[in-house]
Formats: structure tokens, C-alpha cells, sequence
């Protein structure tokens, strides 16, 4: 009989094994939907990158709990559609443990009723670049665990800072799509604190390069007499309005919102400032949802940058060879090098057998730790936000320097 | 390629057909697929909005704009959504997927939006908007929440629909055109098909034209109508070739006999022993034969070119060449030139000949000396012997006893009577009479060959032959034959006896016979002689001239004589035969003038004559149709034993008449009115008849035309009352048993006086007075209007200057005098007017003469004359009865009228009736523009007075003023006025 008992058990396991193949042993696989290709291509690849330092990291020392973690990325090129096949991809494959890192409000907003769809699987997104609201807000935001700070937080303290030096007079340049909106509505609302309103809006294409043509938005906002323009577009489309206001003497100050990465805004307005023999980085205002890498008080940025220099990790293996050259640092990738740290906090708090069912609390219990990011996590029972400060740095002979106050602006 | 016209034609048929179709069917279609497209986009816009909507009121009571943007981003991907928006409850855009701004046009919308409902959009609304950079939308407005939430506003593009209609109206013309080319390729074939041997058998024809009927064409006989064509077309001609054969031949031997007739004529011409020639039209001679030459002692062939006259000596043959230039045949006797001899009697015979086109002339000149000698022998011959039988008798009895001492001188008697006999003999032979000699029974015993020639036999012997065989050969009429011959037996002479005969070849002639009985010594009756003429063409010529006198030359039918004479010999029958019945109808064309004058004289003779062969065609043998003159037709039907068969004729004509002709390329349409007089025993005179038929033909055009009417008792009765009021009316203007009336006229808006307009009256011994309606048109139709019109002219100058003598000429004495139409167009109206004006000295405006609009209308062209020259001495002129006449305002320019008298019948009802206000308003506007007054006829009442006053009308005149007044009471209100004023 201890034979046949060896046969059924045998025959049992062989049911029960494509039945939960990788949840009980294996890696942990989170599925990251991201732009890897396009003008926005750059915030994916280093949110990616990021995230694989801290990866590689763990891994290196031997996962957790013994075992790896992988993210298994598809490309979305920044486009609802893509997201939501990726996204669906992802679900039905079974064995992703979360979705990583969404690139983009367009993308995230319309995978969110996906996350309603899998509620039965378990299936959250973890820490998307984004900061629209309606992934901190019901009824999606149970799904949803953010890292950074929203948009109407960063909008908020943009507005607050420029008002406080008596620029009331807030136009704002916004991408066509739910994203522009979110920070068009962070702006909105933060000035009707102030019994104000938009002096001006024009909008743009999402896909828009920085060679396109901004003339009519710069015309659209200049008619509107501004004492400061708030952006909310990619890094291409921003530097293109930048260039083209400050051609056409528009010099009031510029502050972008964070999804425009600021490494990237920087070099665009570099090279066209080198090409025209002119500066256009001046009065420029980034605000950021993350803290800066360059921070030296932060324990996390010194941590990623160690990563970073060990594992340099390389662009998705799907995206070899579209010329895409990896930055040293960057904000999108500490970003992703935070989030990282987060959710391997959690697997790690989950003990040997994590499973997704598990993660919010999990992730609520790292509420009130500092993990090094200058602030303790404030998830909580109203907040799937970790992190809610909001930093302005500008550029300052060529490089991103933190900015700690906008008195430079006074008017 | 040479395309046959058949198929061109068909081609520019389909190609004409097809582009209609392409045209109706693209025009069609784009216009249905842009309805149902335009609705399909209203109704996707709706559809898409709806959903938004549906799905946004959460996010929009939220006023989470991020998460409605991101609900709108997937709808700009829907073919057709251009853009869309989402306000809020206030209007504003809350979330829309326009780069780089929301264009002017839905900013303003939603502006509207605000201002129309506070905001809130209740219902769903469509708008069409044309913005710049995105092109024609279709804007489709949608309530969230019924409008409490917000908005959603939808652009659907417009261009999708112009592109869908495009490619429609492509693909269906490519299909089209395809079909096109289809047909062209089967109506090539298929004219091909008939073309060709169409082509083939023109060919032919053109070749048979040139008779060559060889080589016919070879076409299929497939069964269908060419080939029956081409099979007939080929018999033809096979028969044509026979004939033209044939006719070749015949000619041949035509032209053979002609030359060999020419020749024998000619051979007569030179050698008859009368003189020949043939002259031209300008007198000259063109031919003659030889013995013309000797008779003139001249060679033959010098005459020609010689004019007749010199020939024939200039002053006796002018007249009689004259003669013959018009054409007609003389014979004369006169005495011809001859060279180298002296001038010899001629008789000639000249007949015109028609050669070439031109008037020729033929000439037979006969040498007659010897003829003229013998007679003037025989003449002295008789005279001779007459006296010498006398003395010879005397001398028988006195020298009875002395016989044989005598007989040497008797026998000397004797042979110059033989002599005598021998001469008269050759008198009997030549003369160009008949002369004839009959038996004591009438048989004819001797006759000469002028006679046998008139009966047409070759010489006398046949002649005697002929009758011996058949006493009666040469009668046509035997009544008259026995007549002449019972007058001959009884010894009478016999003079001018003129009676029809009968030629050996049948035809029949008018002879006149003179004869006398001869007797022997004892008186006894031994035989009859005589001489006999052929008067044929006397009769002839006289029966031409009876037919013209009683018949009408233009369409033959009888005359009103002939056409009476028949009357008067039906009446004569009817009273011999009381069962006999006839009746006469008087026929008149509707329209004859008018398609006279318009369509031109000849068109309307074609019409006389037309209508002359309808109304033979309709009426029986025996009866008669003649033509009156003018489009005025009689007919005169006789035996008839019904009224109903006259009703049926009289039927019969009127369809006939009504029926169009087609004459000179038009077709001319007429009618006719017949009057019909059925009851003919009583009447005792044709002109009577004839009158009433006339009457009841007048009946009948004014019952309506186009009918006919029977003279009845009714008629004859108002016939009769007419007269009698024509009697009187001629007795009154006579005795000017006439009264003038004076009606004022008065400012409209002062009540002044502003004169007076004369009417007149008649002093009826027994009626009355009577107003100018109950007699105008009876002195109208008789003439008498001119006395009268006269008679009221000399009155009213005389009122006017007796009246400008008493209160001075600017008074208002201005008398207004109505002008008939008779009057209004006589001549000498102008030369009268002036007389009065210079016999009475008054000032002439004055006067003023009032003529009515249709009078002025209907001689347009002649009025304006005629007003001119009034107008020429000074008196004021008015138009009367305007608004009834149509005027031509072109004419109303050129009148020079002072006055329009706006029509009674308008007044009447211009304070009731709108329209007669308008026109009144409309007569009062037309004279002001032409700068003339206008007088209100007829106003009775005091609201008629106010309208007109209200309209600017600034004259009147009628009862509510006053009725027309004898002179005294008006020269009362003359005074009265001058008194005032």
C-alpha cells in the first residue's frame, strides 16, 4: 500500500501544480505595463531600471524569503489601449504577482476598472508613475498603492508658492488627456482656494516632440497675461513650449509638473539652448512627487545610487537596440528604486508564503517606518499615498538644484 | 471610323439620356445619403454623448475633471467624434479633447447655453458649426443629469458625411458610365445592323437616279423591315428599268410622228396659196411663208424682220395689231402696200399665239381683189339686170307684137344674164358665209363651201350627201329646227334666226340663219335661199357675261340677284303648290374681320372660298348657296318636308364652318351664325325673307355665336318696335323734340359748385321724357346721333354763353357734353366744335366734351388724332366710364385728356366693397401721376362721399349732390354760388 500511497500522491501534486504554479515556490513576478517606446519612452525605461537595481539587489543576496523577484515588462508606448491588452495579458497569465510601476495617468485611469474586473484574483497596481486623483480616490483606489505625491498635491504647491510671491495670475499649458487634465484640475481647484482662476489654458497633443510647434499655446497664454505658467506635459512637449515662450518673450517663470522628467527636460532645453545660442533653462520650476537622488540626506539616495553603480541595470530586453542611452541616475528611476523598496519591504513582511491577498496589509503595516525617503510612509486607512511632501528644483547653470523657496520670483 | 448618322444620333441620345440620369440619380443620392447620414451622425452624436453623460454624473458631482478626461480621451477615436467637451453645471469646460483650445464657436455655445437656461441644458440640442482648423461639425449638446451635473457636448464631423457622398456619387457614375459604354457598344451593333444596309441601298439609289440599275445591293434577307425594304426598293427599280425602257421607246417614236407632222405643216405653209407670217411680240416678222412674199411683191425671206405694220401699211392695221396684242382675234379687210405695184384689198386674219413665254402674233393674208372685183361686178351686174329686166318687161309688153324684131336683142339680154349667173356664181363659191339653197320642202339643195366648211365637211357635195343621207345631221335642236322650217313654209322671211346646230364631228354650234322665199313668176314658192353665220363664239361669250352677272367671282357661288331670282321662283312654286316648303337661311362668319385684318386679304378670300365648298358640301343638289358679299352667305333650301331636316343642314354647316381650315400654313379657325326664316308661305317679297334671315342671324351672333336661330314672331315684333321707335326718334330730331338737363358737379372737399355735365332728354310725344339710354343707340345705328349730337353741342355753347354773360366766364359754368362713338369718330367733329365755339364767342375751356374709355380704347390710334384737334381749339376733354375700358396706359399717356370720370359702378360700391375702393384708390393715383383730374360719377350717398373724400378724390357729382336740373334751377345754383363766392 506505501507504494500506491506514493502513486496518489504523486498524481495529486501533478493536479495541483498547474493549479498554483508560482505563488507556492519560484519568483515573484510583477508585471510592469510601461512606455519602453515613444517620446515618453525615457520615464519607463529608468521607472524600469530603477526598480531592477533594487531588484538585483535583493536577488543578489538572494531574494526574499529565497526567492527572486523579476518584473516581466510589456510595452504600452504610453497608449490607454496597449495598457489595458497588457494589463489583461497580465491578469490571465496567473502567475503575476502585481502590476509594477503603470506609466502615465491616460494609461493607469483606464486600467483601473480592470483591477474591479480581476477583484477576485487579487490583482493590485503597485506604486504607477502618476499623480492623478482618481487612483488615490474611491471607488478604485482599494486596488491601487501609490508612492508619490498627486498631481493636485504638486499642482497645490505650486500654485501656494507662486501666489506667496503675489503671482496670481496662473495659465496653464496642459496635455490633452486625462493627465493634463489631472493637473489642470490640480490648479483649478488650488487657486479657487484663493478665490482664483485660470487666466489662460491651452492644451496639446500627447504625442507632441520637442522640434513641434507651440506657437498657438504660447500665443493662447501670452493673450492671457500670466505671471507664471504651470505645465503639465512630457518632457518633449514642455521643453518645445519653453523654447517657443521664451522666444517669443514670454519670460514669466515655467513650472513643470513631475511626470515630465526632469533630467530629460533639462537636456532637451540644453541642446536647443546650445543650438539657438541662448539659455532656456532659466525660471524654470519642477516640481517632484519623489525626492531627488541628488539629496544627500537621504539614506535611499545613497542606497539607489550604490545599486545603480553595482547592477547599472540595463532597458527591458524586449527594447535592445532603439538607441536609447540609460542615465547614470535619475529621478524616474529612484523612483522606481523606491517602489521597489516598498513592495520588498512588504514581501518581506508578508513572511515565507507572500500572496497578493496579503499585500494591503502588508503595505499598510510599513505606515509610519522611514525607509531613508525623508519622510515616514503615510499609507493609512484613507491614504493609499506613501509619500505626500512635494519638492521644487530648478536648473541653475545646467544642472537640477533643489529649490527651496520661489523668493527669486517675488513680484 | 465613320460612324453611320444613325448611330450618332442614337449616341448623342444616350450620351443626353445618361447625363440626365447622372445627373437626377447623383443629385438624388447625395441628397438622401446626406439626410440619412446627417441623421445617422445626429443620432451617433447622441448615442455617444448619452454615454458619456451616463457615465459621467458621478465624476461631474465629484468635479473630478482628471477622471472625465480620461472617460472622454477613447471618444476622439470613434470615426466621426471630432471632439468632445464636458461642462460643468456653470458652463464651463470641465474636461474636452481640443488642441490647443476650445475654438470660438463652442465657447460661445456654451455661453449661450448659460444665458438661455442658467446653465442647465435641458434637452438634448443639435447644432451645425462650421469651426475653423476642424472643418463642419455636427455639435450634438446632451444634459448629465438632466442638466444639473453639466453637459456633455459631441462634434461629429460633418467631412465624413461629404467623403461618404462623394464615393457614392463616384462609384455610382462609374457604374453608370460603365453601363453607358454597354449600351453604346449594343446600339453600335445593332445600328450597325441597320446602317449598313441602309448605307448600301442609298448607293443604289443614287445610282438609279443616274439609271444605272446594275449591280444591286446584296442585303440578307434576315426577315426584318430593312431587308423587306432593301427587297422592295430592289423590285422597284427592276420595274423602273422596264419603264424607263419603255418610256424611251415611246418617246422615240413621239418625236418621229412630231417631225413628220412639222413637216407637213410646212410643206402646207409654203405652198398654201394664202399669205403666212409669224410675228413677235414687237411687231416685227419672224417668219412667213412664200406666198406672202409674192403677194407683196417682195422675196420671202426679206420679210422677216420687217414690222407687220410697214407690211401691211402703218395706219389700217395699228388697231387691228393692237387687238391682237390683247389677245384677241380679228379678221379685217384692208388695203396692203405692194412694191412695184399698186396696193390690192387683203383680208387678214391676226390671232395671238402664246410661243415661248411671249406673245406672238399669226397672220393670214388673203388677196381679196379679185373677190372685191366680183362682188362690185356683181353688184353693177344686178343693178344691171334689175334695170334692164324692168325695162325689158315694159319693153315685153309693149313690143309684144314686135317679139322677133327683138329676139337678136333678147338674146343679147340673155348671155349677160348668163354672164351675171356665172359671176354671183363665183361669189356663191368664195364667199365666208354659208350660203344655201333649199327645195320648197326645206331640204337643202345647193350650199356652198363656206357652209359645208362651218358643219365641218370638207366641201359642199359631202355636205349635201351627208344631209340627203340624214335630213337632221346638222340638227341639235329639233323644236327649233321645225319652228324655222314651219316660218320658211309659211313665206315668211326669215332674219337673224339663231339656233344651236351640229357639226359632222359632233360638237355643237350656234348658227344664225337668214333666208327668204323664192318664187317663181307666178309667185309660187319654189325654194328658200339664204345665208348662214357661225355665231358660236358670240353665244360663247355672251354666256360668260350672263354667268358674271349673276354670280360671285370669287367663290362662283350665285349672286344676291340669282340667289333672289331662285327666291322669287321658289315662292312662285310654293304659291302654285301649297305643299311645296322652302326656307332661307342668312349665314354670317364669326370672325371675319379679325382673321381678315390679321392674317391678310388672300388668307381671308382662301377662308371665302373654303367656306363657300363647306356650305355646297353641306346642303343637297337642288339647293342654292350664294354669297352676298362680305362673309355674309345665303342658302336657299328647297322641298324640304320637315323642319328637322333644316335644323339637321343648319348643324351640318355650323360643324362644317367650325372645323379648322388650314390655309396659307395656318390653320384658321372661324364659326358662323345663321339665322333661318322657316315659315316662308306668308311672305309676298324675297327681300323680305331675306331681312328677317338677317334679324334672326343677328339673334343668333347675339346669343353667342356659333348657332343659329329661328325669325320668329317675337323677333318680328321687336323688328317692328324698332322701327317704329327709329320713326319717331327721326320725326323728334326733326322737330327737336329735345330738352338738355344740367347735373352739377361739386368739390368734394369744399361743396363749391365746380359745373355741370349736359344730359339729354327726349320729349316722347307719347313716353315722355326719356333718358339718353332708351334712344343713343337707335340714333346711333341710323345716323341720326349727328342732328342730335348737333342739336346738343349748339344748346349747351348756347347755355355756357348766355351763362358767362350773366356771372361772368370765371364762373363755374363749365358744361360737360357727352360724345357718342359715331359722334367721338365723324370726321367734321372738330370743324362743328370750332363753329360753335365762334358762333357763341364763349371762353373755350368752358366746354367741356366727354368721350367714354372704350369709345377712346377701341380706336386708339384714330381718338388720339381726334383729341389732338379738339384740343387744338381749347375745350376741356374728359374720359368717361374709366375703369371699364382696359386702358392701355401707354395710350392714357397720349391722350391729351384733362379729366378721368371714375366708372359709376365703382362709386357705387366703393364705401362696401374693398376691391372697388382699391380701384378707385388706384384711378385716383393713375391721375394724379398723369397730372389730370378725376370726377366721381354717381355718388348717392354720404358714405360714399367720406370714402372718396378719405381716398383725395377732389370732384363729384350724383343724387347726393342733386339730380340733373332743368337750366333755370341750375342757373339758381350758379347764382347762388357767385352770390357766395
Amino acid at each position: 500500500m506505501p507504494v500506491l500511497r506514493h502513486v496518489f500522491a504523486a498524481l495529486f501534486l501533478l493536479v495541483l501544480v498547474p493549479a498554483c504554479p508560482a505563488r507556492a515556490q519560484g519568483d515573484i513576478v510583477l508585471g510592469m505595463s510601461a512606455a519602453f517606446s515613444g517620446p515618453t519612452r525615457g520615464l519607463g525605461i529608468e521607472l524600469y531600471r530603477g526598480a531592477q537595481a533594487c531588484f538585483a539587489e535583493v536577488n543578489a543576496a538572494g531574494g526574499v524569503h529565497g526567492r527572486r523577484i523579476v518584473i516581466r515588462a510589456l510595452d504600452d508606448r504610453y497608449s490607454p489601449g496597449p495598457a489595458i491588452e497588457n494589463t489583461i495579458t497580465f491578469a490571465e497569465q496567473g502567475d503575476v504577482f502585481a502590476l509594477f510601476g503603470q506609466v502615465g495617468t491616460p494609461t493607469a485611469t483606464r486600467v483601473l476598472p480592470l483591477l474591479r474586473r480581476y477583484q477576485g484574483s487579487d490583482l493590485y497596481l503597485l506604486f504607477p508613475l502618476t499623480g492623478a486623483e482618481p487612483l488615490r480616490q474611491p471607488p478604485y483606489a482599494r486596488w491601487v498603492f501609490n508612492l508619490r505625491a498627486s498631481y493636485a498635491q504638486e499642482a497645490r504647491g505650486l500654485v501656494d508658492n507662486f501666489v506667496r510671491q503675489g503671482r496670481t495670475r496662473i495659465a496653464v499649458l496642459h496635455q490633452g488627456d486625462a493627465y493634463g487634465r489631472a493637473g489642470w484640475d490640480g490648479v483649478r481647484k488650488a487657486l479657487a482656494r484663493f478665490d482664483l482662476t485660470i487666466v489662460a489654458e491651452a492644451s496639446h497633443a500627447r504625442d507632441t516632440g520637442p522640434e513641434a510647434d507651440m506657437g498657438p499655446q504660447v500665443d493662447i497664454l501670452a493673450r492671457g497675461r500670466p505671471d507664471a505658467v504651470v505645465a503639465v506635459g512630457s518632457s518633449e512637449a514642455c521643453a518645445a513650449f519653453i523654447r517657443q515662450a521664451r522666444d517669443a518673450g514670454l519670460s514669466v517663470p515655467v513650472a513643470v509638473l513631475s511626470f515630465a522628467g526632469a533630467e530629460r527636460l533639462t537636456e532637451l532645453l540644453a541642446h536647443a539652448g546650445a543650438a539657438a545660442g541662448r539659455d532656456y533653462t532659466a525660471d524654470l520650476a519642477l516640481s517632484q512627487a519623489v525626492p531627488s537622488h541628488d539629496d544627500p540626506n537621504l539614506p535611499a539616495a545613497a542606497a539607489y545610487r550604490r545599486a545603480a553603480d553595482r547592477f547599472a541595470p540595463p532597458p527591458p530586453p524586449t527594447l535592445v537596440g532603439d538607441g536609447y542611452r540609460p542615465l547614470p541616475y535619475s529621478l524616474a528611476a529612484f523612483e522606481g528604486y523606491l517602489g521597489a523598496r516598498l513592495f520588498v519591504e512588504a514581501l518581506r513582511h508578508m513572511g515565507p508564503d507572500p500572496h497578493p491577498r496579503l499585500l494591503p496589509e502588508a503595505l499598510r503595516a510599513l505606515a509610519g517606518q522611514d525607509l531613508g525617503m525623508g519622510e515616514p510612509v503615510a499609507f493609512g486607512p484613507d491614504s493609499n499615498q506613501a509619500l505626500t511632501r512635494v519638492h521644487f528644483i530648478t536648473v541653475e547653470r545646467g544642472r537640477l538644484t533643489p529649490l527651496h523657496d520661489f523668493t527669486r520670483w517675488r513680484k | 471610323m465613320k460612324l453611320s448618322r444613325l448611330f450618332k444620333r442614337t449616341l448623342v441620345f444616350m450620351i443626353l439620356a445618361f447625363g440626365l440620369l447622372a445627373g437626377a440619380t447623383s443629385l438624388y443620392s447625395s441628397y438622401t445619403l446626406r439626410e440619412r447620414l446627417t441623421r445617422e451622425f445626429e443620432s451617433k452624436g447622441l448615442a455617444i454623448a448619452g454615454s458619456i453623460a451616463s457615465s459621467s454624473v458621478d465624476l461631474l458631482l465629484s468635479d473630478d475633471a482628471a477622471a472625465i478626461q480620461s472617460v472622454m480621451d477613447q471618444y476622439p477615436g470613434i470615426e466621426g467624434v471630432r471632439y468632445a467637451l464636458v461642462a460643468s453645471a456653470r458652463g464651463e469646460a470641465l474636461a474636452h479633447t481640443f488642441v490647443p483650445q476650445v475654438p470660438e464657436a463652442v465657447v460661445a455655445a456654451l455661453w449661450d447655453m448659460r444665458m438661455r437656461g442658467g446653465g442647465r441644458l435641458r434637452a438634448p440640442e443639435i447644432h451645425d458649426f462650421d469651426i475653423p482648423g476642424l472643418g463642419p461639425v455636427i455639435h450634438v449638446s446632451y444634459p448629465v443629469l438632466a442638466g444639473e451635473a453639466g453637459s456633455v457636448h459631441i462634434g461629429m464631423d460633418r467631412r465624413i458625411i461629404d467623403t461618404a457622398i462623394r464615393n457614392a456619387i463616384i462609384n455610382l457614375q462609374v457604374l453608370t458610365f460603365g453601363v453607358f459604354l454597354l449600351c453604346v457598344v449594343a446600339a453600335y451593333s445593332y445600328t450597325d445592323s441597320i446602317s449598313r444596309p441602309l448605307t448600301a441601298l442609298a448607293a443604289y439609289a443614287r445610282r438609279v437616279r443616274g439609271h444605272d440599275f446594275s449591280d444591286p445591293p446584296d442585303i440578307p434577307a434576315r426577315g426584318d423591315e430593312v431587308a423587306e425594304v432593301a427587297e422592295a426598293f430592289r423590285t422597284t427599280a427592276q420595274e423602273l428599268a422596264g419603264f424607263i425602257a419603255e418610256l424611251e421607246r415611246r418617246m422615240g417614236d413621239a418625236t418621229a410622228e412630231s417631225r413628220d407632222a412639222l413637216a407637213t405643216v410646212s410643206a402646207i405653209l409654203r405652198n398654201m396659196a394664202d399669205g403666212l407670217f409669224l410675228a413677235g411680240s414687237h411687231g416685227r416678222v419672224i417668219q412667213a411663208n412664200p406666198a406672202l412674199g409674192a403677194m407683196l411683191g417682195r422675196p420671202a425671206d426679206s420679210l422677216t424682220g420687217l414690222p407687220v405694220a410697214t407690211l401691211l401699211g402703218a395706219d389700217p392695221a395699228r388697231p387691228l395689231l393692237d387687238g391682237t396684242a390683247r389677245g384677241e382675234r380679228s379678221t379685217a379687210e384692208l388695203t396692203v402696200p405692194r412694191v412695184g405695184d399698186a396696193p390690192f384689198p387683203a383680208e387678214i386674219s391676226l390671232a395671238a399665239l402664246d410661243l415661248g413665254g411671249t406673245r406672238h402674233v399669226v397672220g393670214i393674208l388673203r388677196d381679196v381683189t379679185a373677190r372685191r372685183q366680183a362682188e362690185q361686178a356683181l353688184r353693177d351686174a344686178r343693178d344691171a339686170l334689175e334695170e334692164r329686166v324692168r325695162e325689158r318687161t315694159e319693153d315685153l309688153w309693149r313690143a309684144n307684137d314686135k317679139l322677133s324684131a327683138e329676139i337678136a336683142e333678147r338674146r343679147t339680154a340673155e348671155a349677160a344674164l348668163r354672164q351675171a349667173e356665172a359671176k354671183f356664181r363665183g361669189l356663191f363659191e368664195n364667199s365666208m358665209e354659208g350660203i344655201f339653197r333649199l327645195d320648197a320642202q326645206g331640204r337643202y339643195v345647193e350650199a356652198n363651201p363656206a357652209l359645208a366648211r362651218i358643219f365641218g365637211h370638207p366641201e359642199p357635195g359631202a355636205f349635201l350627201a351627208a344631209l340627203a343621207e340624214d335630213p337632221d345631221a346638222t340638227a341639235a335642236d329639233p323644236e327649233k329646227e321645225a319652228e324655222f322650217l314651219a316660218r320658211l313654209l309659211a313665206g315668211d322671211e326669215v332674219r337673224g334666226f339663231e339656233s344651236r346646230a351640229r357639226r359632222r364631228d359632233g360638237h355643237e354650234i350656234w348658227i344664225s340663219r337668214n333666208a327668204r322665199p323664192v318664187r317663181d313668176h307666178t309667185g309660187t314658192p319654189i325654194g328658200h335661199e339664204g345665208f348662214l353665220q357661225d355665231i358660236t363664239e358670240r353665244k360663247e361669250a355672251e354666256s360668260r357675261l350672263m354667268h358674271q352677272a349673276f354670280h360671285d367671282p370669287l367663290t362662283g357661288l350665285p349672286n344676291r340677284t340669282l340667289f333672289l331670282d331662285h327666291l322669287r321662283l321658289a315662292m312662285e312654286r310654293a304659291r302654285r303648290n301649297p305643299g311645296y316648303l322652302f326656307c332661307v337661311l342668312y349665314m354670317d362668319l364669326d370672325r371675319f374681320k379679325i382673321i381678315n385684318d390679321s392674317l391678310g386679304h388672300s388668307i381671308g378670300d382662301e377662308l371665302l372660298k373654303h367656306v363657300a365648298r363647306q356650305l355646297e358640301a353641306s346642303v343637297r343638289a337642288m339647293d342654292t348657296v350664294a354669297r352676298f358679299g362680305g362673309d355674309e352667305f345665303a342658302v336657299l333650301l328647297e322641298d324640304f318636308r320637315h323642319p328637322r331636316e333644316v335644323v339637321a343642314i343648319a348643324k351640318r354647316i355650323l360643324a362644317a364652318v367650325r372645323s379648322p381650315a388650314s390655309l396659307g400654313g395656318y390653320d384658321v379657325h372661324t364659326s358662323a351664325s345663321i339665322g333661318i326664316v322657316l315659315l316662308t308661305e306668308h311672305y309676298t317679297q324675297a327681300d323680305l325673307i331675306l331681312r328677317d334671315a338677317d334679324t334672326a342671324m343677328y339673334h343668333a351672333k347675339a346669343a353667342g355665336k356659333s348657332r343659329f336661330k329661328v325669325f320668329n314672331r317675337r323677333m318680328h315684333e321687336q323688328a317692328v318696335r324698332q322701327l317704329r321707335l327709329e320713326t319717331d326718334l327721326a320725326r323728334s330730331v326733326r322737330d327737336k323734340d329735345f330738352t338738355l338737363l344740367f347735373q352739377p358737379m361739386r368739390d368734394v372737399a369744399t361743396g363749391a359748385l365746380a359745373g355741370f355735365e349736359a344730359l339729354v332728354r327726349w320729349n316722347h310725344p307719347e313716353r315722355g321724357l326719356l333718358a339718353p339710354a332708351e334712344f343713343i343707340h337707335v340714333a346711333e345705328d341710323t345716323g341720326l346721333i349727328f342732328p342730335l349730337g348737333d342739336w346738343v353741342l349748339d344748346q349747351a355753347g348756347a347755355t355756357i354763353g348766355a351763362w358767362e354773360e350773366r356771372f361772368g366766364p370765371q364762373a363755374p359754368v363749365c358744361v360737360s357734353v357727352n360724345l357718342s362713338a359715331k359722334q367721338f369718330m365723324q370726321p367734321g367733329l372738330a370743324a362743328r366744335v370750332e363753329a360753335v365755339l365762334r358762333r357763341t364767342g364763349i371762353h373755350p375751356p368752358n366746354l367741356c366734351l366727354e368721350t367714354s374709355e372704350s369709345v377712346l380704347m377701341d380706336h386708339a390710334s384714330a381718338a388720339i388724332d381726334m383729341l389732338r384737334q379738339l384740343k387744338a381749339h381749347g375745350v376741356t376733354l374728359a374720359m368717361d366710364d374709366f375703369g371699364t375700358g382696359y386702358s392701355s396706359l401707354s395710350y392714357l399717356r397720349q391722350f391729351p385728356i384733362d379729366a378721368l370720370k371714375i366708372d359709376r359702378s365703382f362709386i357705387s360700391r366703393c364705401d362696401t366693397d374693398d376691391e372697388a375702393r382699391v380701384i378707385v384708390n388706384s384711378i385716383l393715383t393713375l391721375a394724379g401721376n398723369l397730372g389730370i383730374s378725376a370726377v366721381a360719377e354717381g355718388v348717392d350717398t354720404q358714405a360714399q362721399l367720406e370714402t372718396l373724400r378719405r381716398l383725395g378724390c377732389t370732384l363729384a357729382q350724383g343724387y347726393l349732390f342733386s339730380r340733373p336740373l332743368p337750366r333755370a334751377e341750375a342757373e339758381a345754383l350758379l347764382h347762388q354760388a357767385c352770390g357766395q363766392g
